[in-house]
């Protein structure tokens, strides 16, 4: 099979910043929301999420976009509101890669307005959980291929359990069958998060990884726990994902994106 | 001086063409009407979709017409991109039969299920035997990937004088790139295919 | 305006992010520090350092100004590892005395090579004052000059590997140590450079071209990555703790001003820039309400020198002063008082400040009900 597995950076995009974020409860900033984009277009990504995570899913940015809230002369940073086709306009206007946007998407007409405005594919999660319909319709207006299903799970005693608004209810259904049945309602990927993991940086969680494999015929992402390229290996060699994706790590050295992506390549790994 | 004209249609995905066209930098137009083709030294036709939907857009609108004078008669140069590389030959089909532009001879079919492959074709994948054709001249042997989003494809076959092809393999071979005197079409997505796509654009705006 | 519960920062300060319980991320960041194993963060350090050993040049590059802290980066690399390092020293023109004694003093204490780089005056009289127009900050040009330095030198003289001190992630826990965040030119571009490069200064200059400024241009990614440049902080790899730098620069001459500093209670730091702790400090009090003493206070906690109470009474006493350097600046650029606070009162972050009867006033921690 020549498609190529992708490695897929995330930014979480939380009240003005891109945060890193541990266990979908403490959040740090890493910076400007818009400046990261136009830095990956160098760096030859294979494709980007960006999640928008904030508080009631505000969008706030500066007026001066140079100038980020946290590092901003103080008379700069006046939170203003901007609306989130403006914003998906601008994030994408220097993207060349495929580009996936979620957080908050609850209707039909802000899903078109996303997909028109450079988006290539949307996320949907916790809208997506409690109104099922929702995620055919969006496959029918856009094809299945531009709907990806995100899924936040949490470990508890030995069975894995979905959460929903940004982790915080939990829903009391296991993963796999939600897996499943947002593909039978045709989902075109599924994104999976790890919210043990997240942040741990002590490798993802190969079982869980493993069994919404097994469920699923359609392109899994796997995201939560990387530190590494021996993660990304082992849970490539083990579980089979289609994607591995990850938020925190790429925020810590120079060029850290191409680094670990030269390094799997050497290890024979199917990627570009 | 070189004018790079982008049509505009309701099934293209204008806007990410845009966006790379407008990083690189070169004199471009937004084409909603087919009269704005007459000033144009390069057309570029992207899309999405269906082929269906895009040529009975495209008739609509009268495009049809000025790109047969554009491009055949003025000998422009010319880039169809997916859906606008698919209906450069005779025929597609999805939902029915659609006749393309028809100029080049072949047609747009689904891939063969039973090679037991995910539909649609969503990724990056490599582009072979491609150096020939001149807007791929550039890309390195150390990549050679682009991203692919269709499930529709042109079967492939063999080169002949005036018309060369780049192919790709996915549970079967198919045409990923075209070149036939001044026209250009590729079925994937250039303005999505990072630094190799820059690259072809660039090159294709350039000619 | 909220305060964490452990140390003294408020909820604006600059790349902080609170928890539920309202215990900022340094704070937190800080108490995952017990968990390291610093013998074995050491010997990490110490096997990075030799990778980059050399026969014919430089082991590496430290970017030094003269302080504790660049008597303690190079008392490790040079006495303990027995490496051969090129000091590099961006002058901004601000050293007091003392710091310039103890920057000779240190370099001749151990005896290294010392590239000393001073850029001409009137373009930094000019970044002075644009810096302090755009940004808010007069010391701009020594964020610019300090983050881009070493790296042109590291491109020119091929010396691939920087070892910086702590980083900024140890105060406001941005990071977590174990992350080992290395130099990003993100951080530089967003953080060090306030969004703001060398061209947006240029565009609104008459008085300096291109040619004036270049030790602010950073090298191209080809070069940098032609070189290898890399760029490490030994605070990931030592417990770093200020006072105990200060103990051991003390060994090597280093020695501290008579006259103790106006806005803050530590006397041994930031001698290399007469600003740091004045004008420049005194900037970041205007537009967040908050100064170095917060900063100094904080450290002091964590390290469990003082006790939040005492913590409190010392940024009481100090974070509101207004600097006497103020009066130096002014006269240094040629700027009037009256324009210096019309500047610098439109940089006030109105999270923070009311303005009310002809004054501006805001929340104050000391006010605060008793919370710990």
């Amino acid at each position: 099979m020549s498609l190529k597995i992708r490695l897929i950076p995330v930014l979480l995009y939380k009240d003005g910043f891109i945060v890193k974020s541990q266990k979908f409860n403490f959040y740090q900033t890493v910076g400007n929301p818009f400046e990261q984009v136009q830095r990956y277009n160098k760096w030859n990504l294979d494709e980007l999420i960006y999640l928008n995570i904030s508080n009631n899913k505000i969008i706030f940015s500066t007026d001066n976009n140079k100038i980020t809230g946290s590092t901003s002369s103080g008379k700069k940073y006046i939170p203003k509101k901007i609306d989130v086709i403006n914003f998906v306009k601008k994030l994408s206007s220097k993207c060349f890669m495929p580009l996936t946007y979620g957080g908050g998407i609850n209707n039909i007409n802000t899903a078109r307005q996303i997909l028109k405005n450079g988006a290539d594919k949307i996320s949907i999660n916790s809208y997506a959980f409690k109104n099922k319909k929702f995620i055919s319709e969006c496959a029918r207006y856009f094809g299945s291929q531009s709907i990806i299903v995100s899924i936040d799970c949490k470990k508890i005693n030995k069975d894995y359990y979905v959460y929903i608004n940004d982790g915080k209810t939990n829903t009391n259904v296991k993963v796999c069958d939600w897996a499943a049945e947002a593909e039978r309602m045709g989902a075109g990927e599924i994104l999976l998060n790890s919210i043990d993991k997240d942040g741990a940086m002590s490798g993802f969680d190969i079982r869980l990884c493993q069994m919404v494999r097994k469920v699923l015929k359609i392109p899994l992402i796997v995201c939560g726990g990387a530190a590494n390229s021996d993660d990304f290996e082992y849970v490539i060699k083990k579980s089979n994902p289609h994607s591995v994706a990850a938020a925190n790590i790429f925020q810590f050295k120079e060029n850290s994106y191409q680094v670990i992506k030269k390094e799997l390549k050497k290890r024979k790994l199917n990627f570009r | 001086m070189s004018l790079i004209g982008i049509i505009d249609h309701k099934f293209g995905n204008t806007k990410s063409v845009l966006n790379l066209i407008n990083y690189l930098n070169v004199n471009y137009k937004l084409c909603k009407s087919y009269k704005d083709l007459n000033d144009c030294s390069h057309i570029i036709l992207p899309g999405i979709g269906s082929f269906n939907e895009t040529m009975t857009n495209l008739d609509k609108l009268h495009f049809i017409d000025s790109l047969e004078q554009n491009v055949i008669e003025k000998k422009k140069f010319f880039l169809g991109i997916c859906v606008g590389f698919q209906i450069l030959f005779s025929k597609g089909l999805e939902f029915g039969e659609t006749k393309g532009l028809n100029w080049i001879e072949g047609i747009c079919e689904k891939f063969n299920s039973k090679k037991k492959i995910i539909l649609p074709h969503c990724g990056w994948n490599k582009i072979i035997s491609y150096k020939k054709i001149e807007i791929l001249k550039n890309i390195s042997s150390t990549d050679e990937y682009f991203y692919f989003l269709h499930s529709y494809m042109i079967k492939f076959f063999d080169d002949s004088t005036d018309i060369k092809f780049a192919y790709t393999k996915y549970g079967q071979k198919f045409i990923s790139a075209v070149e036939k005197n001044n026209i250009f079409g590729v079925q994937f997505h250039p303005e999505k295919s990072q630094q190799n796509g820059i690259s072809v654009l660039k090159a294709f705006c350039s000619l | 305006m909220k305060w964490c519960k452990k140390c003294v920062y408020p909820e604006v300060a600059v790349d902080f992010t609170f928890n539920e319980e309202g215990i900022c991320s340094g704070c937190l960041a800080k108490s995952e520090t017990k968990k390291i194993n610093w013998d074995l963060e050491f010997k990490n350090f110490k096997e990075i350092l030799y990778k980059y050993k050399s026969k014919n040049n430089y082991d590496c590059i430290i970017p030094v100004s003269g302080g504790k802290d660049s008597y303690f980066q190079t008392y490790i690399v040079k006495k303990k590892l027995g490496l051969n390092p090129l000091l590099v020293t961006y002058n901004g023109h601000n050293y007091l005395d003392i710091g310039l004694k103890n920057l000779k003093n240190m370099r001749e204490a151990f005896g290294c090579d010392h590239y000393f780089f001073t850029p001409s005056l009137n373009a930094i009289k000019e970044l002075n004052i644009l810096g302090f127009k755009l940004t808010g900050d007069p010391n701009w040009h020594a964020h610019a000059g300090i983050s881009t330095l070493p790296f042109i030198i590291s491109v020119k003289f091929k010396i691939p590997l920087i070892i910086w001190g702590e980083h900024a992630s140890d105060l406001n826990g941005k990071n977590f140590l174990s992350e080992k965040i290395e130099w990003t030119k993100r951080e530089r571009d967003e953080k060090d450079l306030r969004g703001f490069d060398i061209n947006d200064f240029l565009k609104k200059s008459k008085k300096i071209k291109k040619t004036d400024l270049l030790s602010f241009y950073y090298p191209t990614d080809e070069e940098i990555n032609s070189v290898g440049t890399r760029g490490i902080f030994l605070g990931n790899y030592v417990k770093w703790d200020g006072n105990y730098n200060y103990q051991i620069a003390k060994k090597f001459g280093f020695k501290v001003p008579k006259k103790k500093f106006q806005r803050t209670y530590r006397i041994f730091s930031n001698l290399d820039d007469r600003y740091e702790n004045g004008l420049h400090d005194y900037m970041k009090f205007v537009k967040y309400g908050y100064g170095r003493t917060t900063d100094h206070a904080s450290r002091d906690i964590r390290l469990g020198k003082i006790n939040r109470k005492t913590a409190i009474k010392l940024v009481k006493k100090y974070d509101s002063v207004i600097p006497d350097d103020l009066y130096y600046w002014l006269k240094y650029v040629g700027m009037s008082e009256k324009e210096f606070w019309r500047i610098a009162n439109s940089y006030r972050d109105k999270r923070v400040w009311r303005f009310k009867s002809g004054v501006w006033t805001k929340d104050n921690i000391w006010d605060q009900k008793k919370s710990l």
